[in-house]
């Protein structure tokens, strides 16, 4: 058994990338972690994978999902992303996800972010939505926790950046020094806020690049 | 009149035609890949969305299934085989206009295809 540590800037496409070149390798996915990643060797390039995000879905139609799925021969294996959620306890709120899937309960889909789907490589691409709306409705919504991160980010960036602003010449020096502790905790906020953005403007163009492509081909 | 109908995606057309005998998920793509001889490929993730789109929409139902079996098949109803013929009108319909055209120009298109 292999473990391999990983995090990726998008947990999706580049997860599902780096799967696929460790298959190359001639190594097989046994189980994914939220940061950990086990293997086992078998013959190079038997296996092919995709990733879908599913943190939209409800226990139930999850379960359906799965089911599909193992009708198709196509294994599956659920793992958690720390990605647009925000936890009290054993129970998480995901704002952007289809109805009766916006709280997450611990019994049901809690670490069921995303499916790692295998299959054994016929020589085919492996996709898992082959028409173009069906793929801008997977980017879609992809991009909908990003932008209610971004969202509570901004509103905590902007909430701190008030404190900065000298509203009464005389307390100017307080208030900055007040602040001034906040600073590298500020700047650490900031780099995630970016980050997201790049994300952001990463998932808009592809969304953009298909609806262009969805006036011409089906 | 005519009424005018929402033409089909290639997808809900291929299942629909799939589904004129009980059959599941995994018949399906069989089934289309076979047809369209590896032309069409559907993903997991569209042949799930469709196939409870057109459940949904009652264009295809479940059938009764036998105690322990786990596929759950489906068959096209009256209301789905209606969109299969108008489906099928429309594309005559623009096949025709296709072949037209091009014979005017004096490509035998028929002959191509």
């Amino acid at each position: 058994m292999i473990k391999k540590f990983k995090l990726f800037m998008n947990p999706v496409s580049d997860l599902e990338k780096w799967l696929n070149k460790m298959s190359n390798e001639g190594c097989r996915l046994i189980k994914a972690g939220k940061v950990f990643y086990y293997f086992e060797e078998c013959k190079r390039n038997k296996y092919v994978y995709a990733v879908d995000y599913v943190a939209n879905k409800s226990y139930d139609e999850l379960s359906e999902y799965q089911g599909f799925l193992e009708e198709l021969n196509i294994r599956h294996m659920e793992k958690p992303a720390n990605l647009g959620k925000l936890s009290i306890g054993n129970v998480r709120w995901r704002p952007y996800a289809d109805k009766g899937a916006r709280i997450a309960t611990s019994s049901g889909m809690i670490n069921r972010e995303l499916l790692i789907l295998e299959k054994e490589n016929d020589g085919k691409a492996f996709n898992i939505y082959t028409n173009v709306e069906d793929k801008i409705n997977a980017l879609k919504t992809m991009r909908k926790p990003i932008i209610v991160i971004m969202a509570f980010i901004g509103l905590m960036l902007l909430t701190n950046i008030v404190d900065f602003i000298p509203i009464h010449r005389w307390s100017f020096l307080e208030i900055n020094l007040l602040a001034q502790r906040r600073m590298p905790m500020l700047i650490v906020i900031g780099i995630v806020e970016v980050l997201l953005l790049i994300n952001f403007i990463r998932f808009t163009l592809a969304i953009n690049q298909l609806k262009r492509e969805a006036d011409i081909h089906e | 009149m005519i009424k005018k109908q929402e033409p089909l995606t290639e997808t809900a057309y291929l299942i629909l035609l799939a589904m004129l005998k009980p059959n599941h998920g995994y018949g399906v793509m069989k089934f289309v890949e076979e047809k369209t001889k590896g032309r069409v490929v559907f993903g997991p993730g569209t042949l799930y969305g469709a196939i409870n789109n057109l459940h949904k929409k009652g264009w295809i139902e479940p059938c009764p299934t036998n105690p322990g079996e786990r596929k759950i098949e489906y068959i096209i109803t009256d209301e789905g085989l209606k969109r299969v013929k108008e489906e099928l009108r429309r594309l005559k319909e623009i096949y025709e206009i296709g072949v037209e055209i091009l014979k005017g120009r004096g490509e035998n298109h028929d002959k191509e295809i």
